[in-house]
C-alpha cells in the first residue's frame, strides 16, 4: 500500500516548514528546503525531526 | 457549533469534572458518553492540527464505543484515522513515537468498571495534560468552536503488537535472560494481551494470572498499588515456586512486582535496580526519580556513577525533565518508568523486562537482588481530607522550621540527616498527600504521626 496523495499534500516539513516530496521507491520524504529524510512506516510517514536522517547521512544509507 | 453538529446539552454538563490534570475520565455514561467523546475528538483534531490520529483502546465494555466516537470526531476534521484496536498504554505512546503522530488512548487506567476517559499525547508520545491541550479542549468543547473540514478523514487499521513486542525486548541482552519461572497477574487488563507476544521471544516460563481481557473485572480491580491486589499473585508465585511476580494496571502502563517468597517490592527499588541496569549500559548518564523515591534511589544513581535528577510527581514534569537533561531513564514511585529510547514514554513491560535481565544477571533470588537497596523504612503514600491546604502546609512547616531543611518543589519537602517527608497537595482534590521515610521504624513512625497530628488538627 502506497502512502496516500492526499495527506503527503497536508505535511510540512516540521523543522522548517519547508514543502516536501514524497520518494515511494525509497519510502521516504525528503524536505525540499531543509532537506531533511524523514522516514515512511508502516506507510505511514514519520514526521518527527528526531527520526529524520540528514541529507549526508541519509544518502549514505 | 458547525452545521450538522446536534449534542444533548446534558452530555456537556460534567466537562468540567472529567478533564483531569493528566487525562479526561468519568463515568459512562452519566459524566461521559459517546456525544460528547466525538466533541472532544473533533477538539483534540483541532488541537492536534495534524493529518493523523493514532487511536487505542482498553477491553473496557464501553472502550469500543468510546474509541469509535473520537475517531468519527477526527475524521470530521479531516484527519487520517488510524485504529490499533486492543492496545496497551505504552503500546500506544510507542505507536505515538514511532510513527510521529498524536494519539488517543481510550482508558480508565486503573478505575473501576463503570469508568472510561481519554489519555492523549502528540506526536512523539509527547503528553498533554491540562495546562498544555486538556483545558483548550474542553473549551472548544463547551464553546461549540469547531473546524469545517471541506472533507472527511478516511481511516485505516494498522496491528503493531508485534513490532512492539520487538521494541520491548531490545531493551535487554536476550542471551544474558536465564529462564526464569515468572507469574503475571493481568488483573483481566491490557497486560493480558501484549504480555504474551513480548514474553513469547524471551526464555521465561509464564505463569499466567487473569490473562482473559475483561472490562467487567471480576477478579480484582486492575489497581496493584494497592496490596490487596497483589494477594492472589503472592498465592501464586509462593504455590509455582516462581521466580518473580509482576503484576500490570488495566492498561498496563505500570508495573508492580513481588519476589520469590510474594513479598511486594516497592517501585523505589525497581527504580533502584533498573537505574543501575541502565547506568551500566550508558556510564555517567543521568537518571531522574521523583522526589517521593526513597533516598536509596539517588544514592544509587550517584554510587552507579550517574548524574540523579529529582523531578516533580506527575508524568509530564519527568518527561519534559527528561526531554530538557536527556536523561536515560526516569522512575516514579508510582510505578511509572520513563525510558529515553521509548520517545522518553513510560512503559511497565520494558520495566518488567530490564528488571528480570538485572534478576537474571545476579544469578540469585529477587530478595538477594533488592536487599543491598532496602535501607530505609516508608511510610507509603497516606492521604489526609484538608479544607484549606496551604494553611495546613504552612502550619507544619513552622512546626518543623528547625529540624531540618525545607524545600517547596512540590508541596513541602523537609528532609534531616535520618528521615524525610513530603506533604504534598492532591491536584483534584482538598487532600494532602504524605510520604515519609527515614533509617528505623521508630523514626518514621514518630514524624509520621507528629505531621498527621498537625495536618488533621
Amino acid at each position: 500500500m502506497a502512502v496516500d496523495q492526499s495527506l503527503i499534500d497536508l505535511l510540512i516539513c516540521p523543522a522548517c516548514h519547508g514543502e516536501i516530496v514524497y520518494k515511494d521507491r525509497r519510502k521516504v520524504i525528503i524536505c525540499t528546503q531543509c532537506e531533511l529524510h524523514y522516514p515512511v512506516r508502516e506507510n505511514i510517514p514519520v514526521m518527527l525531526v528526531e527520526e529524520a536522517s540528514p541529507p549526508r547521512k541519509a544518502s549514505r544509507s | 457549533m458547525s452545521a450538522g453538529t446536534t449534542v444533548d446539552p446534558a452530555s456537556l454538563t460534567h466537562l468540567d469534572d472529567v478533564v483531569k490534570a493528566y487525562d479526561i475520565r468519568g463515568r459512562v455514561p452519566v459524566e461521559l458518553d459517546a456525544d460528547v467523546v466525538y466533541l472532544i475528538g473533533r477538539a483534540a483534531a483541532i488541537e492536534f492540527d495534524a493529518p493523523y490520529l493514532l487511536v487505542g483502546r482498553d477491553m473496557r465494555t464501553s472502550s469500543e464505543e468510546i474509541a469509535e466516537a473520537v475517531m468519527r470526531g477526527a475524521r470530521a476534521e479531516g484527519v487520517t484515522t488510524i485504529d490499533l484496536g486492543l492496545v496497551s498504554t505504552d503500546l500506544l505512546y510507542y505507536a505515538s513515537g514511532h510513527l510521529g503522530h498524536p494519539g488517543v488512548m481510550v482508558t480508565a487506567s486503573h478505575n473501576p468498571a463503570g469508568y472510561n476517559g481519554l489519555k492523549l499525547c502528540r506526536a512523539g508520545a509527547e503528553p498533554v495534560a491540562f495546562d498544555t491541550g486538556l483545558a483548550r479542549i474542553r473549551d472548544r468543547v463547551a464553546s461549540g468552536e469547531l473546524g469545517s473540514a471541506a472533507s472527511s478523514g478516511s481511516h485505516r487499521e494498522l496491528d503493531l503488537l508485534a513490532s512492539f513486542a520487538e521494541h520491548v525486548r531490545s531493551f535487554v541482552d536476550v542471551a544474558s535472560l536465564r529462564p526464569l519461572r515468572v507469574a503475571v497477574d493481568a488483573g483481566n487488563g491490557m497486560a493480558g494481551h501484549v504480555v504474551p507476544p513480548v514474553f513469547a521471544g524471551l526464555p521465561f516460563e509464564l505463569v499466567p494470572l487473569y490473562f482473559e481481557l475483561d472490562g467487567t473485572f471480576p477478579n480484582h480491580p486492575a489497581s496493584p498499588i494497592e496490596p490487596e491486589n497483589l494477594r492472589d499473585l503472592s498465592d501464586a508465585v509462593r504455590a509455582g515456586s516462581c521466580d518473580a511476580g509482576l503484576a500490570f494496571d488495566g492498561d498496563a502502563d505500570r508495573m508492580f512486582c513481588v519476589d520469590g517468597d510474594g513479598r511486594p517490592v516497592s517501585p523505589s527499588l525497581v527504580t533502584a535496580v533498573i537505574a543501575e541496569r541502565m547506568l551500566a549500559r550508558a556510564p555517567g548518564a543521568t537518571v531522574l526519580y521523583n522526589l517521593i523515591c526513597s533516598r536509596t534511589v539517588p544514592e544509587t544513581i550517584d554510587r552507579a556513577g550517574g548524574i540523579a535528577v529529582r523531578t516533580r510527581v506527575g508524568h509530564s514534569f519527568i518527561k519534559a525533565v527528561m526531554a530538557e537533561t536527556g536523561a536515560i531513564f526516569g522512575g516514579e514511585h508510582s510505578g511509572h518508568y520513563y525510558f529515553r529510547d521509548n520517545y522518553r514514554a513510560d512503559s511497565g513491560l520494558i520495566a518488567a523486562v530490564v528488571l528480570l535481565e538485572a534478576l537474571s544477571v545476579h544469578g540469585g533470588t529477587l530478595a538477594e537482588l533488592v536487599a543491598p537497596y532496602d535501607r530505609y523504612v516508608q511510610s507509603g503514600e497516606i492521604n489526609s481530607e484538608v479544607p484549606d491546604v496551604k494553611a495546613a502546609i504552612a502550619a507544619v512547616a513552622e512546626a518543623f522550621a528547625d529540624r531540618g531543611e525545607a524545600d517547596y518543589a512540590d508541596g513541602l519537602t523537609l528532609s534531616a540527616d535520618a528521615w524525610w517527608f513530603n506533604l504534598r497537595p492532591s491536584n483534584t482534590e482538598p487532600m494532602l498527600r504524605l510520604n515519609v521515610e527515614a533509617t528505623e521504624t521508630d523514626t518514621m513512625t514518630t514524624v509520621r504521626d507528629e505531621v498527621l497530628a498537625l495536618v488533621r488538627s
